[in-house]
């Protein structure tokens, strides 16, 4: 899509890997065991972390457009006539997707409790943009926009990455196939 | 006697009967028929004008004697030259332009018998001619009728003819009148009116300023002014033309638009003024070093006049591709970006000085020329200590220094070679500032050994028990690695998920540390400030 993942905006370190293990550790008192997720585990377990994170932003917030009325007005084929392609114009747009990066780990085999994060993703949009046909979203323009990531375990908050001007491409490919806009909307 | 006269008359007979019959009747003169009958005789052929009579008697030709001066006196003398039956006549002087006593006409008319008066009509000089004026400007004009002693009434008149000259006159060139008479001429005076100029006025208004003087003709011409504006007029706004003269009008059809200067503007503010002009819009990004989003060129150009409806391509900046400079040296990373502004970052780092660990935008990604470009660079000032286990201190000494200048302390400064390091400060695998020190504990070799095997049975079989009752999982088969490993050391260069644990100090192998990472995708949640409205996808 878009070549943006979200790895761009957030990283994992292995200190905010250990830190998630103490947060874990604090929520089970009774069977944390051994501190396992440390050191070079850690860092391994950011790094497993991290691959995931190379996930485009727009496919996550690729749903999101179909809230709006104006572009679920366009699957209306008496007011938009198939083959044609319709603009929508949004202003002052913020989505927010939260999604939870979980690290599984083991020993000898033996599965430990999982580690699952909270990654919320604020994105704002001055202008966006939607190229709709045949009751798809084909291209998206985004304009200038900006992005706050925040990285939390249950509810102690670990990190926060804030990207004030975030430079995107001029348009978007949603894929061949575009986004459906369901008929009647949401 | 009689049969000669028999004969006589026969032969009279035969000739009478041999000649045509017309020509025994002898015709009688004309002059014996009454004289009523004699024309109409004549003519029947009836009679005819016996020889011998006398012509009718015809006045002698008078040579023209016109425009000459003739007294009596002279005209006697002339006639009598030419014969003796004319006698002279002068009539009353007749008004006329020729100079008094000149001829100005003669005729002859018949007395009775043989004589003939020759008459002649003779000028009084009273009458003037009127020259002819067309053509003369006023000053002329009045020049030369006074030298024919007429008077000028000049008036001036609308005409085709050059303004300023006579076009008429009254009476008429070369006739006679009276000397002093009133000659009445025409002089031509401008007959057109000035057109007032309707370019760029609607055909309303133009008819409006147009109609009470001229009349109008329109014609449509394709063109990106409004519908029904004046383009052009013919005669021209502030010649001069006839009243009720046609002014042609070329009226814009409004069918053209103007493509609009769109270069260096916002692709969206773009769009939207095409949007206004009529015209549909086609993008194309191309790599360049104006601002992401700004129009660079656009086809065909501005100020080009297409069809209402036509579509106009333009080609938006992209930026530029950022190069991916992560663990190269700065300088070639300010090289590889050196259409950007490079901000460096210098932080702690245990990588070698001058390496690039991280960038902002990353590579791949886009971005405008002489935008920033943060680049993380490493100090060089962070080192790992190195693996000092079981090292000797001479081992452990030469290990610190190559990791990074790092010095060894011994607590008590014991520096017997039958010792080697147990722990260390910090510990092996932790960061420490290049050029510090190191303080190491040294325990004998064979104590060490003894030492080092216990821990690690003890951990090893203390966190195996641990996790078999924390995770009671009967079909589970306890892994043989973890059972009673007499001494193993955790390596540094340990890769998870990769392959297990390796011992350095031997025995068998310990338990497999798996790790694995997923994203599990939540929703989101869309809002618009401008209307307040909230969904959940």
């Amino acid at each position: 899509m878009s070549g943006v993942s979200l790895r761009t905006l957030f990283e994992f370190s292995g200190a905010i890997v250990e830190r998630g293990a103490a947060e874990r550790a604090k929520e089970q008192p009774e069977g944390a065991g051994p501190p396992t997720l440390v050191g070079f585990v850690a860092e391994a377990g950011a790094k497993q972390l991290n691959e995931v994170l190379d996930t485009d932003v727009f496919e996550l917030l690729a749903d999101a457009w179909l809230a709006f009325k104006q572009v679920r007005d366009c699957a209306d084929a008496a007011t938009h006539p198939p083959g044609q392609d319709t603009i929508v114009t949004l202003h002052d747009v913020e989505i927010v997707s939260t999604n939870a990066p979980v690290l599984h780990s083991s020993v000898g085999g033996v599965p430990l409790p999982e580690l699952r994060f909270s990654l919320g993703l604020t994105a704002k949009f001055k202008t966006v943009q939607l190229v709709v046909r045949d009751a798809r979203i084909y291209r998206l323009r985004p304009g200038s926009g900006s992005a706050v990531v925040k990285l939390s375990y249950g509810n102690a908050k670990l990190a926060e990455r804030a990207t004030p001007e975030w430079r995107l491409p001029v348009e978007i490919p949603l894929g061949k196939d575009g986004i459906a806009i369901g008929r009647g909307g949401r | 006697m009689r049969p000669a006269f028999d004969c006589l008359r026969r032969a009279l007979c035969l000739v009478a009967l041999t000649i045509p019959f017309g020509a025994l009747a002898q015709p009688v003169p004309c002059s014996r028929l009454p004289q009523a009958e004699q024309a109409q005789a004549r003519q029947q052929g009836l009679c005819v004008d016996t020889k011998g009579t006398r012509p009718p008697f015809q006045c002698t030709a008078l040579p023209d004697f016109v425009a000459r001066q003739m007294t009596y006196a002279q005209a006697a003398q002339a006639v009598q030259s030419l014969s003796k039956n004319l006698r002279p006549r002068l009539k009353d002087k007749s008004p006329s332009s020729a100079p008094a006593g000149v001829v100005i006409a003669q005729s002859t008319e018949q007395l009775d018998g043989n004589l003939c008066w020759a008459d002649f009509v003779v000028s009084d000089g009273s009458l003037v001619r009127v020259p002819p004026l067309r053509g003369l400007t006023r000053a002329e004009a009045a020049q030369r009728l006074l030298a024919s002693k007429l008077q000028m009434n000049a008036s001036e008149a609308p005409s085709e003819a050059p303004l300023g000259r006579v076009f008429d006159q009254r009476p008429l060139a070369d006739t006679d009148v009276a000397r002093g008479s009133v000659v009445r001429v025409a002089i031509a005076a401008d007959a057109t009116i000035e057109v007032p100029g309707v370019v760029g006025r609607s055909l309303s208004e133009a008819r409006l300023a147009l109609l009470s003087r001229f009349g109008v003709n329109t014609t449509q011409k394709a063109s990106v002014q409004p519908a029904g504006e004046v383009l052009a007029q013919f005669p021209q706004g502030g010649s001069r033309a006839r009243p009720g003269s046609e002014v042609m009008l070329t009226l814009s059809d409004g069918s053209l638009v103007e493509v609009p200067e769109l270069v260096k503007r916002p692709l969206a503010e773009a769009r939207e003024m095409l949007d206004k002009a009529g015209l549909r819009t086609s993008s194309v990004e191309d790599t360049s070093s104006a601002p992401i989003g700004m129009v660079t060129t656009l086809q065909p150009p501005a100020k080009s006049e297409l069809q209402r409806g036509s579509v106009v391509t333009l080609h938006v900046s992209a930026g530029l591709n950022v190069p991916g400079v992560v663990g190269r040296q700065l300088g070639e990373a300010q090289a590889a970006l050196r259409a950007f502004v490079v901000d460096v970052e210098k932080v702690a780092s245990e990588r070698a000085e001058g390496e690039v660990q991280k960038q902002l935008p990353p590579a791949g990604t886009r971005a405008a020329a002489r935008s920033h470009v943060t680049l993380t660079v490493s100090d060089g000032s962070i080192v790992t200590v190195p693996p000092l286990h079981g090292s000797t201190l001479a081992e452990a000494r030469a290990a610190l220094q190559s990791a990074g200048d790092l010095k060894a302390a011994t607590p008590d400064g014991d520096e017997a070679r039958t010792r080697i390091v147990d722990t260390s400060v910090p510990r092996s695998g932790e960061r420490a500032t290049r050029g510090s020190t190191v303080s190491l504990t040294l325990v004998p070799l064979m104590l060490w050994k003894a030492w080092a095997a216990g821990a690690a049975t003890l951990l090893l079989a203390g966190g195996a028990v641990f996790y078999r009752w924390r995770h009671p999982r009967p079909p589970q088969p306890a892994p043989q690695a973890a059972a009673a490993a007499p001494a193993v050391q955790f390596s540094p260069a340990i890769e998870f998920n990769v392959r297990p644990i390796e011992a350095r100090a031997g025995g068998p192998q310990v338990p497999e540390i798996g790790l694995r990472a997923e994203l599990v995708r939540g929703g989101a949640r869309a809002r618009q400030d401008n209307d307040d409205k909230e969904s959940t996808s």
